[in-house]
């Protein structure tokens, strides 16, 4: 009984362990990178946005002056605006290869051992598709 | 069965050490097939530590005491509820029941993420597997719950014995909510390797926006929820079970479980810090590796004996074990933080030291000053010892209660003033005029009732001070949900009920939050009261009475009655309120048969008032007269009605809201524009 337990257990988890070993597929799925450039970008658009209807509410609460929720507004609406153009240089055409390519070389494998906006010279993380580091001016890897 | 126990938790420990091979191998060689099976074999893990646990408690339940822990920890008399407790009642089984809870967090979260991030989760199994290994680890070579009774018999060898019965499980833990606590500690204490696992897989992926916030903020609250419900169950249990008159004595392992728990606190608030403005992306990943390494901190203090405490049960020698692995974790992670550091840089900066963003930020710079007056005084002790000589070390100072409520009051003080502050702050700058408009009114009352309460008595300064802040955050909350309620009844026709439902579910975080801070604010109440704790002792026959303010306990019958597990000496006290009858108390002085240790049963008469406490502290030299001690502790009620609330709002903070933005994606993204341009014209 005692070892008809312990068979069936080592049994399981050696099948369990080996299974994935011997399939035919290896999709790299593992290789995605979540967070491009674009998608942190997205992110900080729904949160500015997320940001505005809240300062909506609390004003509409009387919690903020007209004068306080008009200048903190304008403020995120600047903010928004200057996201929506990051978005917007990504998307465009050329730079839209230039994602692809991104993707594409990430799914190989290729970008996660040097990151191309990463700058060599001072570290500073830039948008995926400068050319010259927006921090110090150094010539990005990726370009 | 012991077999097949030990064989699991054998086959664990290698099955864990393969799933960080795999997967950080399978990382490294960009092979999926490496990583599903590194990922399989962490569910394996959690089969075997399963089926060990199990095999454990069937032992336990069918009193196999040729086992050590078995025979050390139960007895035959043993209820059964309680044979099931013991197995996380001691040292061996208590490890193995943290072991086997991480497993199951584990296995939930590679079936909940694997698909949605495929690049974090082999680092994450990997970091959870780390500890898993740890722990089964320490479970099979250090202290091992399936190790035989071997006795010494003449001529230097040993041989294997098998008791008539066991030693009986620690008179302290045979309590109900005994049964309870210890998990549910354990489940706040191992829930927070899930985010600690997600910060370190995204520094290590470098992939540090705030996915990992967001994916690991429900498992965040989860174990905060167990954490901070575990503590309040441990002070319920102290309350009723050990018959000092409290129910936190900032005892070592007590400060071990509030310690993570403050550092968690912070680390809540000061994500949203980072979701809403991408700040503070450092701060809040040294808070999730500071918790996690206090929470095994936690679990060192408690198993290593390094320091004297009510929870001796679960001493021994395996504290230099646990401290390695301290040092290699927050060594670890402390340089890949550093590493990642060009990765962590704040998208915007502090505009205004009266803002939201700043309130939290003191708020988290309280919660750690407490955590570090916390930790001070209760390692103190062991610094003292161990400093040598000349530095007035070699003597083993102790640091009491008056220390820490000297340092903590104050600032808890300070926090409950915060927490009514920071709502009412506006993001990034409030204004004069706006302080105004919300402070004016909260503050007047705060202020009006404090003179009220001044000349009703409430002398003492902190208790005042802390009534007071109760008002004030109080009248802060209520003004949330009005103001809220009333803004969306305007536009939407609901009545105020319907209104304030709504508005809660449909910003379950804020507005949950808000009841968490009233569970607080009832949490401080409570507190209040100790100040105007009084008591009294005396020697007390039949017939006779003890007077205590408006109460009278009159001794009916003193008997001593015989139970299965334990002999009890019983008193029945009829109590009277302004002479007239209440109720009957019924205190007891228990001894258990098997391990012959007295405990206290303490009888309490509860009111939201006040409670009156009355401990059998022993019997009178003639045997004739019972010494009773009565405490009346003012306010204690409310500590757990708080705790209750401030648990329902933890539940609430963790729902979805009813309605969320739609998720953003390159189809929709027209549509999308016209809406940012709606909201910035």
């Amino acid at each position: 009984m005692i070892y008809l337990f312990c068979g069936l257990l080592g049994g399981a988890v050696l099948a369990a362990i080996c299974v994935p070993l011997f399939s035919k597929d290896d999709t790299l799925e593992s290789a995605i990178i979540e967070e491009t450039e674009w998608d942190l970008l997205q992110r900080k658009k729904e949160i500015i946005l997320g940001n505005i209807q809240d300062l909506d509410f609390e004003h509409k609460c009387g919690k903020l002056s007209d004068e306080d929720h008009q200048k903190i507004r304008s403020e995120m609406a600047e903010e928004a605006s200057l996201v929506l153009k990051e978005i917007d240089n990504i998307e465009s055409s050329q730079d839209l290869d230039a994602l692809i390519r991104r993707e594409v070389s990430a799914r190989k494998g290729g970008v996660r051992e040097v990151d191309p906006a990463l700058c060599p010279s001072c570290g500073e993380k830039n948008i995926v598709t400068s050319k010259f580091c927006a921090e110090c001016g150094a010539k990005l890897i990726g370009q | 069965m012991a077999q097949v126990g030990q064989f699991a938790l054998a086959l664990s420990v290698v099955v864990a050490a393969y799933s960080i091979v795999a997967s950080l191998l399978g990382i490294r060689l960009k092979s999926d097939k490496l990583i599903a099976s590194g990922r399989n074999a962490a569910i394996g893990v959690f089969a075997c530590v399963t089926m060990s646990i199990v095999s454990l408690t069937y032992l336990f339940l069918i009193d196999d005491f040729s086992i050590n822990y078995i025979a050390e920890h139960s007895n035959r008399d043993l209820p059964v509820y309680f044979k099931i407790s013991a197995v996380w009642g001691g040292q061996e089984g208590s490890l193995l029941f943290w072991g086997w809870l991480l497993t199951v967090y584990s296995a939930l979260v590679i079936f909940q993420n694997w698909r949605k991030h495929t690049a974090m989760m082999p680092y994450v199994t990997a970091v959870l597997m780390s500890s898993g290994l740890f722990f089964t680890a320490m479970n099979l070579f250090v202290v091992n719950p399936f190790n035989q009774v071997v006795v010494l018999q003449p001529g230097g060898v040993n041989a294997l014995f098998v008791p008539q019965d066991g030693a009986g499980l620690n008179p302290l833990l045979q309590y109900i909510l005994m049964v309870i606590h210890p998990p549910i500690l354990y489940l706040g204490f191992v829930g927070f390797a899930v985010p600690f696992a997600f910060a370190i897989a995204a520094m290590a992926s470098r992939q540090l926006g705030d996915t990992w916030i967001r994916t690991t903020r429900r498992w965040t609250m989860v174990a905060w929820f167990f954490l901070g419900t575990g503590i309040l169950l441990g002070g319920k249990w102290a309350y009723v079970e050990l018959g000092w008159g409290g129910f936190w004595g900032w005892d070592p392992v007590e400060n071990a479980s509030l310690m993570p728990w403050l550092i968690a606190t912070a680390y809540l608030h000061s994500v949203m810090v980072q979701e809403k403005k991408g700040m503070m992306k450092v701060w809040n990943m040294v808070l999730i590796i500071l918790t996690y390494v206090m929470c095994i901190f936690g679990t060192f203090l408690t198993r290593s004996g390094l320091v004297s405490s009510v929870h001796a049960f679960a001493q021994s020698p395996i504290g230099g074990y646990f401290l390695a692995f301290i040092v290699v974790g927050l060594s670890g992670s402390l340089y890949l933080l550093l590493d990642r550091l060009n990765y962590l840089k704040s998208d915007n900066q502090m505009e205004s030291l009266v803002s939201r963003e700043s309130s939290f930020m003191f708020n988290n710079l309280i919660l750690l000053a407490s955590c570090f007056a916390v930790f001070w005084g209760t390692i103190f002790p062991v610094i003292s010892e161990a400093a040598p000589e000349w530095m007035g070390g070699g003597v083993k100072v102790t640091v009491g209660p008056p220390f820490f409520n000297r340092v903590n009051v104050p600032i808890a003080i300070f926090l409950l003033f915060l927490t009514g502050v920071g709502p009412l702050l506006a993001w990034r700058k409030a204004s004069t005029n706006s302080l105004k408009r919300n402070f004016l009114w909260p503050a007047g009352i705060a202020l009006a009732s404090g003179v009220g309460l001044f000349f009703l008595g409430v002398d003492h300064f902190y208790a005042w001070l802390s009534l007071v802040m109760c008002i004030f955050v109080s009248l802060t909350i209520g003004r949330e949900f009005y103001k809220g309620a009333r803004a969306r009844s305007v536009g939407s026709g609901e009545n105020f009920v319907e209104a304030v439902v709504n508005l809660t579910l449909r910003n379950t975080r804020r507005y949950g939050g808000y009841i968490v801070h009233f569970g607080f604010v009832l949490l401080f109440l409570g507190w209040s009261g100790q100040a105007f704790t009084t008591d009294t002792q005396s020697e007390t026959g039949i017939g006779e009475t003890i007077t205590m303010r408006q109460y009278t306990l009159r001794m009916d019958k003193l008997a001593i009655e015989e139970m299965p597990n334990y002999t009890t000496s019983k008193a029945t006290i009829s109590l009277f309120e302004n002479g007239e009858k209440v109720g009957v108390l019924y205190p007891e002085r228990r001894f258990y048969t098997s391990s012959g240790q007295p405990t206290t049963e303490v009888a309490i008469w509860s009111t939201l008032k006040e409670d009156l406490y009355v401990v059998f502290a022993g019997s009178a030299p003639d045997g004739k007269k019972a010494v009773m001690q009565v405490y009346l502790n003012p306010l204690v009620a409310w500590v757990w009605i708080g705790g209750i609330i401030l648990g329902l709002g933890t539940l609430i903070a963790m729902l979805p809201n009813k309605k969320s933005a739609p998720r953003t994606s390159p189809v929709n993204r027209v549509e999308e524009r016209r809406e940012v341009e709606q909201h910035t014209t």
